[in-house]
């Protein structure tokens, strides 16, 4: 009975990890250049499952409790009980926003001692071209590849694109630390869910919003200071409603 | 008929399972989707705090599962492939020089939190100094490659955190390694699992206690004996430690959901505060270390070096996963003296050093 359970364990966590694999929603949990890890988990798991059939008559080595089997059949339990879901903005709240600011930026220049400073604004000029391709569209848009690179261009240097249209997607979240202003939000992780923050730029406007509704918004990029260092935020035109993407993260 | 159904069942039924995951994975892909469509229109619970944490226990279960997995494999092949007279060979007897070796084992055997437990008790088990085997234990998650690669890249390709990281360790892993030489002998470390009684199995080969390091000798000639016994012994050892692992991202997701980062952002001010508040961050949240860089840094514009420092070292040193991980396989004293003298020597050093 014993080495039935450790069967279905073995091969159960391979089933679910493989179910996840070919719908696609492995993103959800975590990212996308980990797929293979997944891969190798699913290859020893079938391993062990396999030995386990092939020693079937082995006997037990030692004495494991049903505690500890409904312990490890948990993920399994809750993968069915409650299917995979992507992280919304009630728990942004908890993961916090991270606005990058350009204090970051000045305090490593300042941080440089004075031989490597030619070489620290050799870089920093290098740094300072990616924003080039964004001054010349028309619109400012990107997709949720380019999301990174563009958020930490806009962010880095607000006054070059200040004035400009741009068009984003993203969900809506009220941020606490910033008197419930509605935030046009994303999710990034770097390697799993558990890592997950939340990134985005302020909405300048009047309209009522649902918190979690998803939208796409055209606005224009204006520049509210606080506390010494420049923020982008966005003046809100227009927008509108959109259903919630396939992979609603985005990866730095 | 009907008796050797009832003998052979599990067989039999093994046998179906098996052909059953081969055919789901073959063929499954429309089954998977209706899969997925049917669990999502039959949700049994909606709950949105219920779904993040599902989505968060998932994400860290998934994630660590692989590095548990190799953790497992590598001590099953380390069980069968090393001997005990290779590592007597190999490891100096003086611990003046084992254990800053160990130290720097990660290097050469990179694995993070998750998979380090069962390796490091396997390496005692076949005679490694237990002392160093600690210092290896609390030293590689941080120093080893893949670490130090996302570290420096989530710092803005900035090498000084990088060393000011795995120094940190290093000096914390070697003075545990010495403490724990002073106070411990290796007979208080290992905890014995319980063992059912092998009178019942019929080879020799699997029938001795596969801890005591006497039995060994026994049959270093059946390498096939000890090959299957090696190998079979890991789907134990696999169950033994992803039940830990499991119950640690639980309490790691449910601290994520009710308590957040941004409880702590708020009240986490510079010194003695900031720097034990930031280690009981990196103790709840159980981030794997290879990422955990990307978080810390986040803290950047809000902390000084000092308790991101704290966040960096502490927690792939000690984490509630692997400390539940610890539980079970070594002996009360033993991990009390490990997580109160990792946790004063973190807060202490860097206190003092920054």
């Amino acid at each position: 009975m014993d080495a039935l359970i450790r069967i279905i364990v073995c091969f159960g966590i391979a089933l679910m990890l493989s179910s996840l694999l070919i719908t696609g929603e492995i993103t959800l949990f975590i990212h996308p250049k980990l797929k293979w890890l997944v891969g190798l988990s699913i290859g020893l798991l079938v391993i062990l499952g396999i030995i386990q059939l092939w020693q079937i008559g082995a006997g037990e080595l030692h004495r494991i409790g049903w505690w500890s089997y409904s312990i490890v059949l948990l993920p399994i339990i809750v993968f069915l009980l409650v299917p995979p879901k992507a992280l919304d903005a009630s728990i942004a709240s908890k993961k916090g926003v991270t606005y990058l600011d350009g204090s970051v930026l000045n305090k490593q220049q300042e941080n440089s001692t004075k031989t490597d400073l030619t070489y620290a604004e050799e870089v920093f000029d290098d740094f300072k071209k990616g924003i080039e391709p964004y001054k010349k569209m028309p619109v400012i848009e990107f997709s949720d590849q380019e999301y990174g690179d563009a958020y930490t261009m806009i962010y880095s240097f607000p006054n070059e694109v200040e004035g400009k249209k741009i068009k984003l997607k993203g969900f809506i979240y009220f941020d606490p630390e910033k008197k419930y202003q509605p935030v046009i939000s994303r999710f990034t992780i770097t390697c799993c869910a558990a890592d997950a923050t939340v990134v985005g730029f302020y909405l300048k406007t009047d309209q009522e919003f649902k918190e979690n509704q998803w939208i796409e918004a055209t606005g224009t990029i204006r520049i509210k200071k606080e506390e010494e260092f420049e923020t982008p935020i966005i003046e809100l035109e227009s927008y509108k409603k959109i259903d919630p993407p396939k992979d609603p993260y985005v990866y730095f | 008929m009907n008796r050797r159904l009832r003998t052979f069942y599990i067989e039999i039924s093994s046998i179906v399972f098996l052909f059953v995951f081969i055919y789901l994975l073959l063929f499954g892909n429309s089954f998977f989707y209706m899969f997925s469509d049917w669990l999502k229109a039959n949700a049994l619970f909606s709950n949105p705090h219920l779904q993040n944490i599902s989505t968060i226990f998932l994400g860290i279960f998934i994630e660590g599962l692989p590095f548990i997995l190799i953790g497992v494999f590598l001590s099953s092949l380390i069980h069968i492939f090393v001997k005990e007279e290779m590592i007597w060979r190999l490891v100096p007897k003086n611990p003046w020089l084992s254990i800053p070796m160990s130290a720097f084992l990660g290097l050469l055997l990179p694995i993070c939190e998750c998979g380090i437990v069962p390796v490091a008790r396997r390496l005692i088990e076949k005679g490694y100094p237990f002392y160093a085997a600690f210092t290896f234990l609390l030293a590689a998650p941080i120093v080893n490659p893949i670490t130090i690669v996302s570290t420096y890249i989530a710092f803005g390709d900035q090498w000084d955190m990088v060393w000011l990281r795995l120094g940190l360790a290093v000096v914390i892993a070697v003075l545990m390694g010495f403490l724990l030489y002073l106070f411990f002998t290796k007979k208080d470390v290992l905890k014995r699992r319980k063992e059912t009684t092998h009178s019942h199995v019929e080879s020799d080969s699997s029938s001795c206690d596969c801890h005591s390091p006497s039995c060994n000798h026994h049959h270093h000639e059946k390498r096939d004996g000890r090959f299957a016994h090696g190998l079979y012994h890991a789907v134990f050892e696999f169950i033994d430690m992803s039940k830990y692992f499991v119950l640690g991202a639980l309490i790691a997701a449910a601290f994520q959901t009710f308590v957040g980062i941004s409880a702590i952002k708020e009240v986490a001010g510079e010194g003695w505060m900031g720097i034990l508040l930031m280690m009981g961050l990196a103790f709840g949240l159980s981030v794997c270390s290879s990422a955990d860089a990307f978080i810390a840094a986040s803290f950047r514009s809000a902390l000084s070096n000092g308790p991101i420092m704290a966040f960096l070292v502490y927690g792939p040193m000690m984490d509630i996963k692997n400390v539940l991980m610890l539980a079970g396989n070594f002996r009360r004293p033993v991990i009390l003296f490990l997580f109160t003298g990792t946790t004063l020597l973190t807060a202490v050093t860097i206190w003092l050093f920054l």
